[in-house]
């Protein structure tokens, strides 16, 4: 809710930055849709 | 500890208990596919065109798998399409400020935060998001994430209730039924109610208005490009100072330290850039406009307590009067209530969901009175100094609130996975800090999140009978439903992926140069900053210490992937739990039943919370808010 200090916002396009952060929400779906099944076999 | 606080308190709590059993009754026929409702005419129309558009059909119920993976699918097109929003905010509408796009990692977090109803900022609303982020990625978030934790509750609940059944109920007819029927209407009226109170709705341009008294700041100064200008200075660091003769000079047995220049291995001072500062003027201020009364019902409604601004309920346009002060806190805990009453008429067992929300208040009463009781004892270095004894510890709090509300509105923050703030929980004294800090690691079971404080609880309902089994030497049994090793695993899991989650990114930020280069305090204090962040990300609180420079590529990622776990990790075992109770035949109360309601039952139930939640995390918050506590009273300060 609260920050003292913060960078500006950027104005640049999008970046590398964006696939890697778009690459690790997908991942961390696809590990939870495998630990669905982890806890099944549980 | 004032008269005027207990009054609060009496009220707060009547208020508490009259809005239960309404609230869940009506959650009643909200969570129910069929149930009918005042809004029928009008919405019913719109939830048929819902399913269509989605093409659900809403007939059809769930078992626990589909119910995940419908939930997860829906989560992670919501945390894609918000991430797009934020990167793009300045090539779309509704943003008169001219504001840029927010960083990839900043983007990250705040996509994640809202999907998780976390609502951490790493950012300072009025000067970062447009009204279009503000409006659609944000506050569509603070509806379906708060409807996303009231469905899987609804869902662990049926688990519970239903006699030998596959399914659960159906993800897409919770989240559309409580988005239509619950959060929606009570926003609208919630929110004529805040604009009453002074609360702003609009889409101007923020003002600027002249001050009264001009002062003088420094900023940075710029090249005619707009670079900021920089200069090359040496780096000191902190080292003993030395006498003539070589000696360290020592002062009560202690070394006294002194700034020195650092060195290379070579010898030779090592330099840094750093920006030039000039004096400028300030002769007017901008005041924030925007459209606040749509999004402030449902950020505190939701528990997702995200401001509108930075200063979030202590702003006077967020919070504006007392009134609206108690509102939002009541309305932190309303549908966390309703619950409470949901689970006993779904299960047929009124006495216990009477039980549960007994536990529950016996909990969140203890923590109002240890927070209430610090903050108004004050800091004792500040009486031995003869600062506003009389008031407490007043730092870091809005006047207007005083510090009974201050404390009341924290704990019930941290009860609820709410997060807004109307004080600077940074500058609370050791123990009034603890409360927050230990709330959110208890799970924020206390009334808790939408839904999410009733699925957590349920968890350590679970666990409580499956301890009173062991000791009895009975096969544990839940509402007539056997307790076995599945069921404990599952609890076990959601409790230790919590417990995990936090301590090991906590360890981490605390040991890595990334973690300790955003504290702005040292020792204890700053452990407890680092253990703040991660417990209110991991809990989805979104609550900060306010000590803490978190906007760092490193913070903004490690504390989304900490919201990510301690959300999707806990709930798939919860649902899974949920449709390993659902399958299992309700057996009638025998004379071995364990009793789920009454005092023996509270009792236990409230050792299982503080039991396994100091187990996991007192030997941190001993190191943390505990010591500072000791060593404010000896005079030391961080």
């Amino acid at each position: 809710m609260f920050r003292e200090r913060h960078h500006l916002p950027s104005k640049k396009g999008l970046a590398m930055s964006d696939l890697i952060y778009v690459v690790i929400v997908v991942a961390f779906f696809v590990v939870s849709a495998l630990y669905v099944r982890f806890c099944e076999k549980l | 500890m004032q008269a005027s606080g207990w009054i609060q308190l009496v009220l707060f709590v009547v208020a508490l208990a009259l809005i239960t059993k309404p609230m869940g009754l009506y959650l009643m026929r909200v969570l129910d596919a069929n149930g009918k409702t005042w809004f029928d005419p009008i919405l019913k129309p719109l939830e048929r065109l819902t399913y269509r558009l989605m093409g659900v059909d809403a007939g059809k119920e769930h078992d626990w798998k589909q119910y995940t993976f419908a939930m997860l699918l829906f989560s992670m097109v919501g945390c894609l399409f918000t991430y797009a929003i934020l990167r793009l905010q300045h090539l779309l509408p509704l943003n008169p400020q001219a504001l840029g796009a927010l960083t990839a990692d900043l983007a990250f977090n705040t996509a994640v935060s809202f999907t998780t109803n976390t609502n951490w900022q790493s950012y300072v609303g009025e000067t970062t998001m447009s009204y279009l982020s503000q409006m659609v990625a944000l506050a569509l978030h603070n509806f379906v994430s708060a409807a996303t934790g009231i469905a899987i509750a609804a869902a662990l609940v049926r688990g519970i209730a239903r006699h030998s059944a596959q399914t659960i109920g159906n993800f897409w007819v919770d989240l559309v039924r409580t988005t239509y029927y619950l959060l929606l209407p009570i926003c609208l009226v919630f929110a004529v109610v805040l604009v009453s109170q002074g609360m702003i709705q609009n889409f101007k341009p923020y003002t600027t208005a002249k001050l009264v008294e001009p002062y003088t700041t420094q900023v940075p100064k710029t090249d005619d490009k707009g670079q900021p200008v920089t200069t090359n200075v040496a780096v000191l660091v902190q080292a003993p100072k030395l006498d003539d003769k070589g000696q360290a000079v020592l002062s009560n047995g202690a070394p006294v330290m002194a700034d020195v220049a650092k060195l290379d291995d070579k010898g030779q001072p090592v330099t840094t850039n750093i920006a030039v500062m000039v004096d400028q003027k300030v002769e007017t201020q901008s005041i924030v406009q925007g459209p606040m009364a749509s999004q402030i019902p449902i950020k505190m409604l939701g528990t997702n307590g995200g401001g509108y601004t930075n200063a979030n309920a202590a702003h006077p346009f967020e919070n504006p009067t007392p009134l609206s002060n108690f509102l939002q806190m009541l309305s932190i805990f309303s549908i966390g209530t309703g619950l409470t009453y949901y689970l006993g008429r779904m299960t047929k067992n009124q006495a216990h969901g009477w039980a549960v929300w007994a536990t529950m208040l016996v909990l969140f009463l203890a923590g109002v009175f240890l927070c209430w009781w610090a903050e108004a004892k004050g800091n004792p270095i500040h009486q031995q100094l003869g600062v506003a004894t009389a008031d407490g510890n007043m730092e870091g709090k809005e006047v207007r609130f005083g510090i009974f509300n201050s404390a009341l509105f924290a704990t019930v923050t941290t009860d609820a996975s709410c997060g807004a703030v109307n004080s600077m929980h940074d500058s609370f004294t050791g123990l009034g800090g603890l409360v927050p800090l230990f709330n959110m690691e208890l799970g924020e079971v206390i009334f808790g999140g939408v839904g999410a404080g009733l699925y957590g609880m349920l968890v350590f309902v679970v666990l409580a009978v499956f301890i009173a089994g062991l000791m009895v030497g009975r096969t544990p049994e839940y509402l007539g439903k056997k307790i076995e090793s599945y069921e404990v695993k599952m609890a076990m899991l959601a409790l230790l992926i919590l417990a995990v989650d936090i301590l090991g990114f906590a360890a981490w930020g605390v040991v890595s140069e990334w973690g300790k280069a955003g504290l702005n305090n040292t020792g204890p204090h700053g452990l407890s900053e680092i253990l703040y962040a991660y417990s209110s990300a991991t809990a989805n609180n979104g609550s900060a210490f306010a000590g803490l420079t978190a906007n760092t590529p490193w913070y903004n990622t490690t504390l989304g992937l900490g919201m990510l776990i301690g959300r999707f990790l806990m709930i798939v075992p919860i649902l899974a739990m949920a449709g390993a109770l659902a399958k299992k035949k309700i057996a009638p109360p025998s004379a071995g039943t364990f009793p789920v309601s009454g005092g023996t039952f509270v009792v236990l139930l409230l050792g299982t919370v503080l039991l396994i939640g100091a187990l996991n995390f007192v030997p941190a918050l001993t190191l943390g808010p505990i010591v500072e506590h000791f060593q404010t009273l000896q005079g030391k300060l961080y």
